[in-house]
């Protein structure tokens, strides 16, 4: 297990760094100056050579990737050229608002998701598996711009049920103290529970509008791993000593079936944590995805950079627990042998 | 807020899926805003974009200019009119911080002598000093926008004096109107010295840094709370010279990137004013009830830019025939929806010096055209017009100029370009035929015509450059007496006719949708809201 561990530490840790080098490369192909954009159109060229020069762009391209690697070494992304803020600072301040939406996405996703998985699996051919992958369809053929139009203007302007498209709190209402800057959890810590109420309300129609898409990737391959254990010998074997359908489906299919609908879950969080620009944007979401948003606006390469970056990270940081728990699951990754 | 428990009964009601634990935490959220109890109410407005910097000299969005700009009073301010509704900046000037200002005979020194017992928000006195700092600030810190604005009136490092606590000396190499129209402008506000040489260091002597994000205001207002992504709160400044100037109690600015949201929220009543609409979701707030439509004459100039770099835009006659071939009422009416007022040269009908016979020149003559092109020797080509992707309005004018210069045989590439990649290229000067806007601080001509079509100007992106025409901007920019720079004017707006290297389409309207009961809207010559006017009934 142990070597297990190490190997997958190894690869992600390669991945990082295939990973920087990538943002590195990909940021500086793009068209637009920094230093222009920062300064804006009436500036002197003398004074967007200057800033070009404090910013180290006229430096050679390795030069520049020395820089940055070294700097991130010790947590710094550079400036955002937009802000004068550090990176970091403007992209890890809106982290917590980000996993929240993608966590509550994922909440979402789950719980539609993974019983209509077991639902269309248990009776394949049936009315409700017919319905089961006429939802999946929709869903994930659904894109979350509309999906989000649709739920703001009929859930909040026509019925009034949720709070409009404003961010996290209704204006003007401050947040929680902040522990873990996840406002429901910190309203809960603070004992404050309508702030943590109002939270949820406001959390509501934008995980719902990324949970309903991302319930249908989880739905179908729930509904495959489960149909591919069908046919095993362990299910002919339980059925055929007459132990109950329901008790099959549950115990034996579904536990078999968990290696990929593990994998499932780990790609729709990535998805959810990287994929939700548009639905920030549209619910008005401070995460870091509306920070890349109006960083295309603005042109600040470092700032998407940082993003693409901690982004990226993240998805390898999931993929390795998914591997990890992959062990846990399945003796045989433990001991060595396959890992798919 | 009744309504807000009968939709947390509903919502408990309507929950057949697995969402049944946050509804229920729901139910507890509801909870009144507690109604202002001052007589002068607090309003939540939403702009055309977030507020990124506090420095009202760094400012990169409109929201930051109007949020920056409330952050700092100014020695002189202008004088308002109201014409519709809205309170408009004119050319007459009267004392802010200032208890008067005084130019000598030649207008080549002005004295300012500023109000006893002024103070910043920290209660720290506001000196000579201060405005000196301020003064300079605006012209020698690299990223400050202002400084493109001080050779125009004759302003080096060198031109302010503290004469003593309460007056302060400036002294310009000519005499110009300009002056008192920049010194009324909020970017030329006044910043407390103290805190920004506490918070200064060798690289950034001007405190940029901090003032990006702080402030000690000496304007009408102070940040009660702000997110970057969320909103700016502003309270008012109660060590403000001027407490009846302020005529609410304070402003929240929420940031709603999607215009479409914006309107939303408008009509569901969270929000009292947006800006930034869609034309054609303004046309339709304007049939809801308990709303309405605020919309005034601006001096925004919507333009067709030519790179008379390179051929055949380097041929005026070809740059005029273009400009007649151009459906300029339909502009008006089909890209916005009403909401201009169709090319009338590039000093708009508003600004003072307008030619009133150069709007005649903006007019629809495809045989003139063609007989242009023809003396010309140009029978027809192609060419690429860009604009930036972000603008659905340019997006439609730009089909619509395309189909016109069919009619002259000349075919149009339209070209949506990255925001990015199109200023990229606008300042490398490198795109043949662009959609673009601009607005002269001030509404001063000479500003409009210098920035637009003077020699080396930095948002002159056409290449044009012309001796004769820098010759007339200069003497306007030092012309005092009306009549000389109306003369003056009237000269180089005809020579720009003539020579056409950018071709004026429209003026958009500067405007606003506002609930019902929302008034004192006021647009300076910066053709930004002034906060501190606006009230609700």
């Amino acid at each position: 297990m142990l070597r297990y561990v190490l190997r997958r530490l190894l690869i992600s840790a390669v991945t990082v760094i295939g990973l920087v080098l990538v943002t590195f490369l990909v940021v500086r192909v793009l068209p637009g100056d920094s230093a222009a954009a920062r300064l804006g159109p009436e500036a002197s060229q003398a004074d967007i050579e200057t800033l070009r020069t404090q910013l180290g762009l006229d430096d050679p391209l390795p030069r520049q990737l020395l820089d940055y690697s070294t700097g991130l070494l010790h947590g710094d992304m550079g400036p955002a050229v937009s802000t004068g803020r550090p990176v970091s600072d403007e992209l890890l301040d809106r982290l917590p608002a980000t996993i929240e939406l993608a966590v509550a996405g994922l909440v979402i996703a789950l719980l539609l998701g993974f019983p209509l998985g077991l639902l269309a699996a248990a009776r394949p051919g049936r009315p409700s598996d017919a319905l089961a992958r006429l939802f999946a369809v929709l869903g994930s053929s659904m894109a979350p711009i509309w999906l989000g139009l649709l739920l703001i203007f009929g859930l909040y302007s026509t019925w009034q049920l949720f709070p409009g498209p404003v961010g996290r709190l209704p204006i003007g209402t401050p947040p929680p103290p902040e522990v873990t800057g996840l406002y429901v959890v910190d309203s809960l810590l603070a004992g404050d529970f309508a702030l943590a109420g109002q939270s949820m309300q406001f959390l509501f129609l934008p995980a719902l509008t990324l949970g309903l898409g991302a319930s249908a990737a989880v739905l179908k391959m729930v509904r495959s791993a489960v149909l591919q254990t069908a046919d095993s010998g362990f299910v002919r074997t339980a059925r055929a000593y007459g132990v109950p359908g329901r008790e099959v489906l549950l115990r034996d299919q579904l536990r078999n079936a968990m290696l990929q609908v593990l994998t499932a879950i780990g790609l729709v969080f990535g998805f959810l944590l990287g994929g939700n620009i548009i639905v920030e944007r549209l619910f008005n979401w401070p995460g870091m995805g509306r920070v890349a948003y109006d960083a295309l606006g603005s042109n600040d390469l470092g700032l998407l950079q940082g993003y693409a970056l901690i982004i990226g990270t993240l998805y390898i940081l999931l993929n390795l627990v998914v591997d990890l728990v992959y062990g846990l699951i399945d003796p045989r990754v433990r001991l060595g042998g396959s890992s798919s | 807020m009744k309504a807000q428990s009968r939709r947390s009964r509903l919502m408990a009601m309507a929950t057949a899926l697995s969402v049944a634990g946050v509804l229920a935490l729901s139910a507890c959220g509801a909870s009144d805003d507690e109604s202002s109890q001052s007589t002068k109410k607090a309003l939540v407005i939403s702009l055309d974009s977030a507020v990124d910097v506090m420095d009202p000299q760094q400012w990169r969005t409109p929201a930051s200019m109007v949020t920056s700009g409330s952050l700092v009073e100014q020695v002189i301010e202008q004088g308002y009119s109201k014409t519709g509704g809205v309170q408009v900046g004119g050319t007459d000037f009267n004392e802010a911080l200032a208890e008067k200002w005084e130019y000598s005979k030649d207008g080549k020194t002005l004295t300012i002598t500023l109000r006893d017992d002024l103070t910043f928000a920290d209660g720290s006195p506001l000196t000579a000093d201060d405005v000196v700092w301020s003064y300079q600030r605006g012209l020698e810190m690299a990223t400050a926008y202002t400084k493109v604005l001080y050779p125009m009136v004759g302003l080096t490092k060198d031109s302010f004096i503290a004469v003593d606590p309460g007056t302060v000396e400036v002294t310009s190499e000519f005499g110009t109107p300009l002056l008192d129209k920049m010194l009324a402008m909020q970017p030329f506000g006044i910043f407390s010295k103290k805190a920004g040489e506490e918070h200064a260091t060798s690289d950034d002597p001007w405190a940029g840094e901090w003032f990006r994000e702080n402030n000690n205001s000496s304007g009408p207002y102070t940040v009660g709370a702000f997110d970057k992504t969320t909103s700016v709160q502003l309270t008012p400044n109660a060590k403000y010279y001027d407490q009846d100037k302020i005529a609410n109690g304070g402003v929240t600015i929420q940031f709603i990137s999607d215009p479409s949201q914006r309107a939303l929220l408008l009509r569901n009543g969270e929000i009292d004013l947006a800006g930034g609409l869609p034309l054609d979701q303004v046309a339709e707030l304007s049939k809801v009830d308990g709303l309405s439509v605020v919309s005034e004459a601006s001096n925004r100039l919507e333009y067709l830019g030519l790179n008379t770099g390179k051929a055949p835009f380097d041929d005026k006659r070809v740059r005029r025939a273009i400009s007649l071939a151009l459906p300029y009422q339909t502009f008006v009416d089909e890209v916005l929806y009403g909401y201009a007022d169709p090319a009338s040269g590039l000093v708009s009908q508003s600004m003072e010096t307008h030619a009133a016979d150069s709007a005649a020149a903006f007019k629809t003559d495809l045989a003139e055209a063609e007989k242009l092109l023809a003396e010309a020797g140009v029978q027809g080509f192609s060419t690429t017009l860009s604009y930036k992707q972000s603008s659905a309005v340019e997006a439609r004018a730009a089909v619509y100029i395309q189909s016109a210069l069919k009619d002259l045989g000349i075919d149009v590439q339209v070209k949506p370009l990255p925001d990015a990649e199109f200023t990229q290229r606008t300042v490398a000067r490198d795109l043949e035929m662009y959609l673009n806007n601009f607005l002269a601080w001030g509404a001063d001509p000479f500003y409009q015509m210098a920035s637009l079509a003077g020699s080396g100007a930095g948002t002159n992106f056409t290449n044009y450059a012309n001796p004769a025409l820098d010759k007339l901007l200069q003497q306007g920019f030092r012309s005092m007496e009306q009549a000389d720079r109306d003369a003056i004017s009237a000269e180089a707006q005809a020579l720009l006719i003539e020579e056409m290297p950018t071709i004026p389409l429209w003026n958009p309207k500067w405007t606003y949708v506002v609930r019902d009961g929302v008034t004192g809207l006021t647009k300076d010559n910066t053709e930004q809201l002034r906060l501190q006017y606006l009230s609700k009934s």
